[in-house]
């Protein structure tokens, strides 16, 4: 039975508590900041949806900055009780195939927004984007807990080849518009961000297979891996340990550059409903300087055990010494040879330019406004990281009070599990606060579910605090948007 | 505030001060051992290379049994025996040719010739005619006495015996020399040759000695009847370095030698083995420059000091050729017996058996060829090896074997973290034959602690042949045997393992012969499913 207490000197162990929460907890991808606009820069998912401030203005690192940590596999409750019985069971049954550990922080420089009523909105910002993922395989767990004998796991092909470590930091200035294109009916957004990188590494491939055989248990290795970086020196992490930041704590250089577009699109259908959809971050950078390269050639190596015949040959089996001498030498011949099949091989000074992806998200939902202050979303999404692909649903409830409180709840279904959000925005003059996260279970109740996500903005907003008189409907004239 | 209000909330839940991990048991199968035995390695794990045959591929693969010893033969200064050469002469003064001397005027010599010869009676070979001896050492003595009272001057020649440069040798003495009444002359005879003289049946091999004295009247001594002069030479120590002539007809023997030839050692019990196939091959090396024939060859079983059993063989004689020249070029014939000439497929046994070989050679056969005369070097020699093959063409019904071996199992269970294990023993058998293993563990006592299985195991399964008695595909077995603590704790207290074996090649009783060859063989691989003990 689990025990909740509330002890002000545990508020010290917080810090841990929350690391054991993160990494042991659930599934999300999306929150609030995606689904409203009153975030800020945060929430430039869709660049059809324009802000409600007239304009607005960021600074700083809080000024709408997100950090979240993502683990995809079990949370602590899954397989640890109240009382500290860790069930290696429970861990294994409660795990896909393949798990993740997803770090991500965005840290704005500066922003700033201004638009023409419902009509346009220009938009630019920068900022610091760092995202790590580490992909590991419930394989691994499986052979710890169960072993390559198990009458589950052996002839079965044991594959860790989704595992992997992918990270990168990069500067992301992006400038993107939105515009009605069909008076009050059709909004179209598109952005662009200019991205220069700072420093990655890459798991550009890693295929690890073994398989024992059902009759003689012979294994069968086969792998390959190849490991790309910019600006970290992979033979000073193989061979001396040491990992070198780049820029040595100045400003970093730029390694990589490109570029992303956003795309985003928002129907009114009627008065009270709305179809959104926005893709955002496809694009990505190529690196092309301090780089370095290590990769491990496709090989196969099976392991049949000691030939007895060939290894006593001209030896003999006189005494025990000679066979111990003899199964040394052949357990040091095995270790070169494992060693040579798979030896690191790198071209120092020859890498090549690499690419890799951004964050890329697809959305597709709906809005229901039954009355000016209060809305119903839903929404489907999926996004790419590092090559993986999830996919999710989420729904939200909005109730807006003016132009001063946005309050948001929202559950999302991922991976076969709910996870439930809110977030709450608030104006007061000139002055915007903003938090939300994606999983507020995840933080009532760390070691059960849920990620760690959260975001917080201040920013500076300016007109349309309070919904402006209404201007005749045909002022402008056309009665044809922005782009007739 | 909200997160300040969320984050001192989630502080509320807190994990389990103290965690407690699980003792699993995972399973580890590895392999350990992987090999490839023919059937030589076979033989030497199943007999521990006791008394056994080695087996050799012959060509196109067959394998067969093979056994070979080698004879030493007879060697040459074995063969062919020199005599010494010893003769002497002595002259005497009659009356006359006293008188004669001392009328004869002051100064002036009186010259006395003779000679005298000596045979080199050859033993070995015996009636031998020697043309050429070429001495490897040897020495040459010759003593002179004299009684005489007048001055004697003289020389002896052996016209037979030549230097290196083939100047005979040649002894001159003058009368200061028998100042004394004697002397004597030596000559060391390395590199000497001697050219006996062969000049009818009766006088052969002669070595002759020419010498002439001269005798000057001394006035103030009056020749008295009876004064005499004697020379004698010896001729002894003579090795020879090479020796040309006429042999004559005599045998040269092989050395008489006995082996034992096992096809199993006396561990097996075996009934009904048939042996279809066998060879024995008596192959004679000559390093002698004389024909001969190998026409006298017994080879018999021999068990308790009684012939059980004889070679009987209609092969023709073998004629072996001189060498060539020299002894460096030693002519090589066989001798060949199968079952198509010779009993010996009956004269074989599956068991292990005493041969008794005798074997010899006559020289010079066909005669004697004056235009290529025999001839022996000193390292002359004539050998014989003998080869018995057995090729693996069998048929055993049945072929049993016991045996009791030394055996312990020492570990420390402390580096061993393991619950259990179950090693997995995988025999794929490619040999056309069958082998049931029983192996039963015993105490210091006798008493029976384990046993590999309660039946016997057939490690060699027997597999499948084809039409020409070729296994189709190797027959695989496997075994799993466990291993637990409580067995482990048994077989401590292990120190013999008896282990019996029941084999029979495929088909026998049907009268199936089955060919053993160098492509067959038996991959064994040893396995091991380790559970090991895991405690967080």
């Amino acid at each position: 039975m689990r025990v909740l207490t509330c002890k002000a000197g545990q508020i010290q162990g917080l810090l841990v508590l929350m690391l054991v929460g993160l990494c042991f907890s659930g599934k999300g991808q999306l929150g609030p900041v995606e689904m409203l606009p009153e975030w800020g820069q945060a929430g430039w998912s869709n660049p059809a949806i324009l802000h409600p401030s007239g304009g607005h203005f960021l600074i700083g690192g809080l000024s709408g900055g997100q950090f979240e940590l993502d683990h995809t596999g079990p949370a602590y409750s899954d397989f640890i009780s109240a009382d500290g019985v860790i069930d290696p069971v429970a861990f294994l049954s409660s795990m896909d195939p393949r798990e993740s550990i997803g770090f991500r922080s965005e840290t704005p420089i500066i922003s700033l927004g201004f638009r023409d009523e419902n009509r346009f909105e220009f938009r630019l910002r920068s900022r610091v984007v760092a995202e790590q993922l580490f992909d590991y395989d419930r394989d691994l767990f499986d052979l710890a807990w169960r072993g390559n004998g198990h009458p589950d796991n052996i002839g079965r092909p044991i594959s860790l080849a989704d595992m992997g470590v992918n990270s990168q930091v990069y500067f992301d200035h992006g400038v993107s518009v939105g515009a009605m294109a069909k008076e009050d009916k059709l909004w179209l957004g598109w952005g662009i961000h200019l991205l220069n990188g700072v420093a990655a590494f890459q798991t550009e491939t890693f295929d690890v297979e073994w398989t024992t055989d059902t009759l003689d248990y012979s294994w069968d290795l086969s792998g390959a891996a190849t490991f790309n970086a910019a600006g970290l020196s992979l033979d000073s992490v193989l061979e001396q340990g040491e990992i070198e930041v780049p820029g040595n704590g100045g400003i970093p250089n730029t390694l990589g550059a490109g570029v992303a577009f956003d795309f985003g699109f928002l129907w009114r259908l009627g008065s009270w409903v709305e179809l959104d959809g926005s893709v955002e971050g496809r694009g990505g950078m190529r690196w092309l300087e301090s780089l370095s390269s290590k990769r491990v050639d496709p090989a196969n190596f099976v392991l049949q055990g000691i030939d007895l015949v060939g290894e006593f040959d001209g030896v003999g089996v006189g005494s025990s010494d000679s066979i111990s001498q003899t199964v040394e030498d052949w357990a040091e011949a095995l270790t070169d040879s494992l060693t040579d099949t798979f030896s690191v091989q790198s071209d120092p000074g020859l890498s090549g330019a690499f690419d890799t992806r951004i964050r890329e998200t697809w959305r597709l939902g709906m809005r229901f406004k039954p009355s000016k202050s209060f809305e119903i979303s839903v929404m489907a999404y999926r996004q790419f990281r590092f090559g993986r692909t999830t996919e999710g649903g989420l729904f939200g409830v909005t109730y807006r009070l003016g132009g001063v409180l946005t309050a948001h709840l929202q559950g999302q279904y991922h991976s076969n599990r709910w996870m439930w959000g809110s977030g709450l925005s608030l104006r007061g003059g000139p002055v915007r606060l903003s938090v939300s996260a994606r999983n507020v279970p995840g933080l009532l109740l760390p070691l059960d579910a849920g990620h760690w996500q959260g975001q917080v903005g201040v920013s500076f907003d300016v007109g349309y605090a309070q919904k402006k008189k209404k201007r005749r409907k045909n002022d402008l004239g056309t009665g044809k948007g922005m782009w007739h | 505030m909200l997160v300040v209000m969320l984050l001192v909330f989630a502080g509320c839940e807190q994990p389990a001060e103290e965690f407690e991990g699980p003792s699993w048991t995972p399973i580890f199968a590895v392999p350990l051992v992987d090999t490839q035995f023919d059937l030589e390695d076979v033989l030497d794990v199943l007999t521990d290379s006791l008394d056994t045959v080695p087996v050799v591929a012959l060509e196109g693969g067959r394998l067969a049994f093979v056994h070979t010893e080698d004879f030493s033969g007879t060697l040459a200064d074995e063969w062919l025996m020199l005599p010494e050469v010893v003769e002497s002469a002595e002259l005497v003064l009659d009356e006359l040719l006293a008188a004669a001397i001392n009328v004869t005027p002051p100064g002036t010599a009186v010259a006395i010739s003779d000679s005298m010869s000596s045979e080199m009676t050859v033993d070995a070979p015996p009636g031998a005619l020697v043309d050429l001896i070429v001495l490897a050492e040897g020495e040459l003595t010759l003593t002179v006495n004299s009684t005489m009272g007048d001055a004697v001057d003289g020389q002896l020649t052996i016209p037979e015996l030549l230097d290196p440069a083939g100047v005979p040798w040649t002894a001159v003495w003058t009368s200061d020399m028998l100042e004394g009444g004697s002397f004597e002359v030596t000559e060391d005879l390395t590199g000497w040759s001697i050219e006996p003289q062969n000049l009818n049946v009766q006088d052969t091999n002669v070595v002759r000695a020419l010498f002439d004295v001269f005798v000057t009247n001394d006035p103030g001594h009056t020749a008295q009847e009876g004064e005499y002069l004697s020379a004698a030479f010896v001729m002894d120590g003579l090795e020879f370095e090479r020796v040309e002539g006429d042999f004559g007809s005599s045998e040269i023997y092989l050395e008489e030698g006995t082996t034992t030839v096992a096809l199993f050692d006396d561990r097996f019990t075996a009934s009904g083995v048939f042996i279809d196939e066998a060879t024995i091959t008596v192959e004679v090396t000559n390093g002698f420059g004389v024909e001969a024939v190998l026409d006298s060859v017994v080879l018999r079983a021999v068990e308790d000091g009684t012939v059980t059993n004889e070679l009987e063989t209609a092969a023709p004689s073998l004629v072996v050729p001189p060498a060539a020249g020299s002894v460096q070029s030693p002519s090589v014939t066989s001798w060949f017996m199968d079952e198509t000439n010779s009993n010996i497929t009956s004269f074989l046994s599956s068991e292990p058996q005493l041969l008794e070989l005798l074997a010899w050679v006559t020289s010079n056969p066909n005669g004697f060829d004056p235009a290529n005369p025999n001839f022996v070097d000193a390292d002359g020699f004539v050998t014989g090896e003998l080869r018995v093959e057995v090729p693996l063409a069998l048929r055993v019904e049945q072929l049993d074997f016991v045996d009791t071996l030394d055996a312990s199992l020492e570990f420390e269970e402390e580096e061993l973290e393991l619950d259990s294990a179950e090693l997995r023993l995988i025999l794929h058998n490619g040999f056309p034959f069958g082998v049931d293993v029983a192996v039963t563990f015993l105490d210091e006592f006798g008493t029976a602690l384990d046993s590999l299985s309660m039946a016997p195991l057939p490690l060699f399964t027997m597999p499948v042949l084809d039409g020409s008695g070729e296994p189709l595909e190797p027959a695989v077995f496997v075994y799993d045997l466990p291993l637990n603590w409580d067995r482990a704790d048994r077989l401590r207290a292990m120190t013999r393992a008896v282990v019996r074996v029941w084999s029979s090649t495929a088909e026998a009783q049907s009268g199936e012969t089955v060919y053993l060859n160098e492509s067959q063989s038996l991959r064994l691989e040893l396995a091991a499913k380790l559970y090991a003990r895991v405690d967080l």
